[in-house]
């Protein structure tokens, strides 16, 4: 066998059997290989070094609310979405449409989408804004404001005020 | 083609269909589909990205956009590709898109001897001693500055090469190069990460 | 009530820039809130357009417009809402106009890093009891840091024995994105 750490090839074939993840009759001539090889054997106890070193790096947990946030945005954007794509829904379901013409639409729609914003443009109506303010949305502003409140409390206390965390 | 090649196939295309299959329920309306998807790669998605960007409100912020242009994209989605090829795809484009956005003002790592003026955080009998833990932490912090010195592409194939356990050719597709490409990406990404991370054998 | 908050507020008036921090090291076109170093998605330079957020919109509204949103709740959330309303209704005038201040700076924020400032706020207000007190006064200190000297802080190895990894992120995105309006006695 020729030294596998003479190609990136080969060197693919160290880091596979380092990893445990090389089939068997390859694992077998490696190892043959390593018997008389040292830089192969000192390619391979330094990569599983590695693959030690990162297998021991843990990510934290999710936060629990994770999904209820997607989910939040989901329903802000998409009903925004669905209100713009209404009148396109039979051009998307066509097939017969022109390739160019429903690649306009989409790359239309999907700068449009693209934009970070999630809030439709602030309205000079004050009364077309709370219009738009789903029933959903109270509960998360009501949130906000008191989340606000608490930090703001929080960030003024001192360790003797016995009322320092709400 | 001999048989037993077609059945490997085969498996293949039923595990990729089954993740496809699902997001095509969710361009059909079903969106409890959706919710099956997010289950079954939302700590995938989200483990990558802490490990990309090395914050993990940050990465979970990037997480949620990545399955909001998932669940945006359902009414033009066709599965050309696995699904999870083209979910990394997106989640490896929002983080190198972050990256890129503070990389320059990310700033470097320094080791500073400055002691600081508050107690250091108390740990319970519990836990492990303290000295345990600052050994542990000091490992972990070698290894997350290994992997952070890592140019952008790299980084992300390292990551889908060790902990997606990604082959060469979804990591190309992901990624959009050869994979040829990828594999000098990963044999100098892994180069690298020897040189700084040998010593912990 | 609620109208009280705002009153003399215009709607949809943009945001005033924030303040710049003193920086030794300031980039020729940071707007002095750049992005948070070492983490934080959002962009350098994003337009600064005041887009009310719901927060905002709320305390905005009269309260007929705000019986119109609340009676489409089901009626236990409506109760509990209503509580809510009540008990920071009874703030003082200059607690309120504080939080009516800094909600307007959220709403300035580009989307990504609104949302990423209120995920760690909420982080923050949720630590431990113990916590709290270490946190702030670390809070307050790096807040009050040119950029160089708070990066310089945040990475000693000094600061990580002393907070972990997450106590760290918070405090690393909320001292680089807070204005300076959440600083006590501003």
């Amino acid at each position: 066998m020729n030294c596998p750490l003479e190609t990136h090839e080969g060197s693919a074939l160290l880091l596979a059997y380092s990893s445990g993840r090389l089939e068997a009759e390859s694992t077998v001539r490696l190892q043959r290989h390593l018997e008389a090889c040292s830089g192969c054997r000192q390619f391979v106890e330094n990569q599983s070094a590695v693959w030690r070193a990162l297998d021991s790096w843990e990510a934290p947990p999710v936060s629990t609310d994770f999904d209820r946030r997607l989910y939040q945005r989901i329903e802000q954007q998409v009903s925004w979405w669905d209100m713009l794509i209404r009148p396109f829904r039979p051009v998307f379901q066509s097939r017969s449409l022109p390739i160019a013409a429903a690649a306009g639409v989409l790359i239309m729609a999907g700068v449009l989408l693209d934009r970070p914003a999630v809030t439709p443009p602030a309205s000079p109506q004050e009364s077309a804004q709370v219009e738009a303010l789903q029933p959903d949305q109270v509960q998360h502003a009501v949130d906000e404001v008191e989340m606000l409140n608490q930090f703001n409390h929080l960030m003024r206390s001192e360790p003797a005020d016995p009322t320092s965390k709400m | 083609m001999d048989q037993r090649v077609k059945t490997d196939m085969g498996a293949t295309a039923a595990a990729l269909d089954y993740d496809a299959e699902l997001m095509l329920r969710v361009k059909d309306g079903d969106g409890a589909s959706f919710g099956v998807l997010l289950d079954k790669h939302r700590l995938s998605v989200i483990h990558f990205l802490y490990r990309m960007v090395q914050n993990h409100a940050v990465a979970e912020e990037l997480a949620q956009e990545v399955f909001l242009r998932v669940y945006r994209s359902r009414s033009t989605y066709e599965p050309t590709a696995k699904f999870t090829t083209w979910l990394f795809r997106i989640a490896t484009h929002l983080a190198l898109n972050a990256l890129r956005d503070g990389k320059h003002e990310k700033s470097q790592e320094r080791l500073d001897d400055a002691t600081g003026e508050l107690p250091v955080r108390q740990v319970s009998d519990k836990r492990p001693t303290v000295e345990a833990s600052m050994v542990y932490e000091s490992r972990l912090e070698e290894v997350r500055k290994a992997v952070a010195t890592l140019p952008e592409k790299q980084r992300a194939a390292v990551l889908m090469h060790k902990y997606q356990e990604m082959e060469y050719s979804q990591i190309a597709r992901v990624l959009n190069c050869s994979e040829s490409a990828v594999k000098s990406l990963l044999f100098r990404a892994y180069e690298s990460l020897r040189a700084r991370l040998a010593h912990m054998a | 009530m609620w109208p009280g908050w705002c009153a003399d507020q215009k709607p949809n008036k943009p945001a005033p820039p924030a303040k710049a921090r003193p920086s030794a090291a300031a980039p020729a076109n940071r707007n002095g809130r750049g992005p948070n170093p070492g983490g934080g998605v959002p962009k350098k330079n994003a337009p600064r357009i005041n887009t009310p957020g719901p927060a905002q919109r709320l305390l905005q509204m009269t309260p007929e417009e705000r019986e119109r949103a609340l009676e489409k709740l089901p009626p236990r959330q409506q109760e509990q809402i209503r509580r809510q309303l009540d008990r920071l209704d009874h703030l003082p005038q200059a607690d309120k106009d504080r939080i009516a201040r800094q909600i307007r700076g959220l709403d300035s924020l580009p989307p990504q890093q609104r949302r990423l400032v209120l995920q760690q706020l909420n982080a923050f207000r949720n630590l431990p009891d113990d916590r709290i007190q270490p946190m702030r006064r670390t809070l307050i200190q790096l807040m009050r840091m040119p950029e160089e000297q708070r990066n310089a802080r945040l990475d000693s190895d000094a600061f990580k024995k002393q907070f972990s990894p997450q106590e760290q992120e918070i405090l690393r995105d909320l001292s680089g994105n807070l204005p300076l309006d959440y600083l006590p006695g501003r």
